[in-house]
């Protein structure tokens, strides 16, 4: 009797904790690395982006979400992107490395959204670059398989260079791929840019401290009792897509259009 | 007997169940606040990362349009007025003008097709959109902590734990038109 009871108002303690967990409405769900909304990917060229996207999670842990919508409206792409991502949470949630490309047909827009953990192997510069001279140029002619595809492996080699990692899928593509190498100015920016990163890291690190001390609720990870969890793979074996892993991204990336 | 027993059980549930929802109030408030400091450190981050770009932008602007002395003087005013900033609300000052000053900055390169042309400008016309955006999302988020916060200390029961624990509520960071309208480059 006494336990029931005790039982009781403990639960009623702890379902009044509970109380705020948000959600966000009118985004899709994920199914898979590639999700082609707009139906613009030919069927080769996503099982090309899977695979990549697969032997980039095994080896690095890191994840690639390529989306298709018709419109993003009425949001700016910018906007989408920021929300379909932490929606989603692409990248591990420790780490935050997952990479978002998200192209709306309709709007002839594409943008590259970086993790907050992949800002560093993908800073805007290069992100604006692998827009501005792989994707959109194929866009204009009408390509958008070969241009997502062209995208993809180009965002996946960057992603695979952080962890000193060389993928071995999409050989044909990765020439191609390629942004030219920078100038000296621009490498000085890069460097500048990766100095910014480590501040960025530096100010979640102790955010994060904050958080331990505390013992109270991660920033932003009101996401926790929504998310899909952490599917990391073991490497071991060559399991489909398990889910993405809870990633957040902060903004960083670049956009175009064509 | 019984009813005795009944008595107290029923009071300890009471109790137990008050104490639970005190701890609760005390403890959220402080929560709240924190993740408005943690989104507030976080805009910061990205307002110093944009700071961070000006000296290299103003380089290149001043080697194509040097007659702009206006203009680059009024940035590296607004530069010292953050860097002198204090409190949450200069800060959100300094970077607001700041916001304006480097959109006109931007503006002002478009009649210059060579400064337009020059690889190093494109580079950080690239790295200064991708902080406006990133500026853009953490002011949102801070937003939404703080609008979270300041519901929670201005209604019943949380304004009386935010006054046992001395906790004012927050201040919003709200967009400024100059930013809003970030000029963006047509490829």
């Amino acid at each position: 009797m006494i336990k029931k009871l005790i039982l009781i108002s403990t639960l009623l303690i702890i379902t009044a904790n509970f109380a705020y967990a948000q959600e966000e409405a009118g985004m899709p769900a994920y199914r898979g690395y590639v999700n082609d909304f707009a139906n613009v990917i030919s069927a080769e060229d996503e099982r090309t982006i899977e695979a990549l996207a697969q032997e980039l999670e095994t080896e690095t842990t890191a994840q690639i979400a390529v989306v298709t919508m018709p419109t993003t409206k009425p949001s700016t792409i910018e906007q989408y992107a920021v929300e379909l991502f932490e929606k989603w949470g692409i990248g591990t949630k420790e780490k935050d490395n997952g990479v978002l490309i998200l192209m709306a047909a309709n709007d002839k827009k594409v943008r590259i959204e970086t993790g907050y953990g992949l800002e560093g192997a993908i800073p805007d510069a290069i992100a604006n670059q692998i827009i501005s001279r792989i994707m959109i140029p194929q866009f204009k002619q009408g390509n958008f398989s070969k241009g997502i595809v062209l995208g993809a492996v180009s965002v996946a080699q960057l992603a695979a260079k952080e962890y000193n990692v060389k993928l071995t899928g999409a050989a044909g593509y990765a020439r191609a791929a390629t942004v030219t190498p920078a100038s000296p100015a621009a490498t000085l920016l890069r460097l500048l840019m990766t100095l910014s990163f480590f501040i960025l890291i530096f100010g979640l690190r102790s955010g994060l401290l904050f958080y331990f001390i505390l013992g109270g609720m991660g920033r932003r990870r009101g996401g926790m009792w929504y998310g899909t969890g952490y599917h990391g793979t073991g490497g071991g074996f060559s399991g489909g897509f398990g889910g993405f892993g809870g990633g957040l991204s902060g903004g960083g990336g670049a956009s175009g259009g064509w | 007997m019984k009813k005795w027993l009944i008595v107290l059980i029923t009071i300890g549930v009471v109790l137990v169940i008050f104490a639970g929802w005190f701890i609760s109030g005390w403890n959220k408030v402080i929560v709240l606040d924190q993740k408005v400091s943690e989104g507030w450190a976080q805009v910061e981050n990205q307002l110093q990362r944009r700071i961070d770009l000006i000296p290299n932008l103003v380089r290149t602007v001043k080697g194509y349009a040097s007659h702009e002395k206006e203009l680059f003087t009024r940035v590296t005013e607004l530069r010292s007025q953050w860097a002198k900033a204090q409190t949450r609300g200069e800060k959100i000052k300094a970077a607001e003008g700041l916001g304006g000053a480097l959109s006109r900055l931007l503006l002002v390169a478009e009649s210059y097709p060579d400064l337009k042309a020059s690889q190093n400008f494109l580079t950080l016309q690239a790295q200064l959109e991708g902080t406006e955006n990133r500026i853009a999302v953490e002011r949102n988020r801070y937003n939404r902590d703080v609008r979270a916060y300041n519901i929670y200390v201005k209604n019943i029961p949380g304004v009386i734990f935010a006054s046992l624990r001395g906790k004012k509520p927050a201040e919003f960071f709200e967009a400024e038109a100059a930013a809003k309208a970030v000029p963006k480059v047509e490829f």
